[in-house]
């Protein structure tokens, strides 16, 4: 399936608004995400279609959120959407794991996808959960992607900043992205690509539907990978 | 001289209590000694900590604090606390390598590649008013995901085992309003 093929397909139609499957702005993203820094990423705006992200967004009220915690991080998570048994949450999976919305991802990442091979669940983080600084880098993931769901100021915590490095050090913040309902963010996971969730400070919620598209697997990939 | 060693804790049956412990088979081998110094040394030993000069030290994937070298305090080089923990260990102890530090808000170590996971660690914790909810806790953690968690305590020595387990600090949140969580890190190798 190429490009064009992918555009013209219902599931993306129906996703994904139509000013984000212009050719000219495929065009212009794909020049925007490899050269944003401090790694390549993108930062999508209204990219959803609204309605449809409002349901997914009512479906997880229905989904058990369990705690995570370890050193690096504190929040909490839902399951694999593939193990849910509500429509809406199945359905976005099938849409974010389809060929048209995998070619689609290429075209502007221009990083070789693995059909169907994705991780996806909510995560839900609250007064005091945080997610400290960390790579992504993990057997096959080639891009990371966040879509969020809930709407929050700069001063109330919870920004995604992402961290310039030296070598594959990771040395300073960079880019503070604060959420807003429906922006789609991803970036390609290499070992530069390190990245925290800020501490929430208030007493607000901010949920998002994250996970990982899959590649083919080179362990060289992971030399780097936590050696200490 | 001053005894810096709380007496309870050196009568012949406090030191045989502390040994059985030391000795049982658990999961995470520790001891907790509460009110290790009398008050008098630990808040003359509590202002020293706080007067030491603390350089603050940070790389983002691994670790947030400020750090200060605690050879002036005499604590890990006293005779004393030597030949006491000596006794309980029943092993000969000359020597505990150890550093001071803080942590305040913003600040945590994540579970770091050690070279000696055999040590034994000597926490003291000099941490006065600290509740669990800010964070800040040092935990011990096993492969099967078991773990032992300190939460900030004043006037407390912890002596434990290592025995493969990972350490980290948890990271501090922001309800710990300008507080700041003492300790002194020493191993035994």
């Amino acid at each position: 399936m190429n490009i064009q093929e992918a555009l013209s397909e219902k599931f993306l139609q129906e996703w994904i608004k139509q000013e984000y499957r212009k050719k000219e702005k495929i065009a212009d993203l794909k020049k925007r995400f490899q050269s944003n820094t401090p790694f390549p990423h993108l930062e999508l705006h209204h990219f959803f279609n609204e309605q449809k992200l409002r349901k997914v967004l009512q479906s997880l009220e229905k989904e058990e959120f369990l705690e995570k915690e370890s050193d690096l991080f504190k929040f909490m998570q839902t399951h694999d959407f593939a193990t849910s048994s509500t429509q809406e949450l199945v359905e976005f999976k099938e849409f974010i794991s389809s060929k048209s919305f995998l070619v689609y991802m290429e075209e502007i990442t221009g990083i070789k996808l693995k059909d169907g091979s994705i991780d996806i669940s909510a995560s839900l983080y609250q007064n005091t959960d945080y997610l400290l600084p960390h790579d992504d880098q993990r057997e096959g993931r080639k891009i990371a992607f966040m879509i969020y769901l809930s709407n929050l100021e700069a001063q109330d915590g919870g920004k995604l900043i992402l961290y310039k490095t030296k070598g594959s050090i990771p040395r300073e913040e960079e880019k503070a992205i604060t959420p807003q309902f429906n922006s789609f963010v991803f970036f390609k996971v290499t070992n530069k690509s390190f990245h925290e969730v800020e501490e929430v400070l208030v007493n607000k919620q901010r949920i998002t539907i994250g996970g990982w598209l899959h590649g083919a697997y080179h362990k060289s990939h992971l030399q780097e990978k936590r050696q200490y | 001289m001053e005894h810096i060693i709380n007496p309870i804790y050196k009568k012949k049956d406090s030191i045989e209590k502390l040994q059985k412990a030391w000795n049982t088979k658990e999961i995470f081998p520790h001891i907790l000694l509460t009110k290790i110094f009398p008050q008098v040394i630990y808040k003359q030993k509590e202002k020293e900590i706080k007067i030491l000069f603390f350089k603050r030290e940070s790389r983002p994937d691994r670790y947030s604090f400020a750090q200060a070298k605690a050879s002036s305090l005499h604590i890990f080089d006293n005779k004393e606390l030597h030949a006491f923990l000596s006794e309980v260990l029943q092993r000969k102890i000359k020597h505990i390598l150890g550093e001071a530090y803080y942590f305040s808000w913003k600040d945590y170590k994540v579970v770091l590649k050690e070279q000696d996971k055999n040590a034994i660690d000597i926490i003291f914790d000099c941490t006065e008013d600290w509740k669990e909810e800010y964070g800040g806790s040092l935990i011990y953690k096993d492969e099967k995901g078991r773990y032992i968690k300190f939460m900030g305590l004043p006037n407390t020595m912890i002596i434990i085992e290592r025995k493969n387990t990972e350490k980290y600090i948890q990271y501090v949140n922001n309800l710990s309003k300008g507080k700041k969580r003492y300790l002194l890190i020493g191993k035994i190798s």
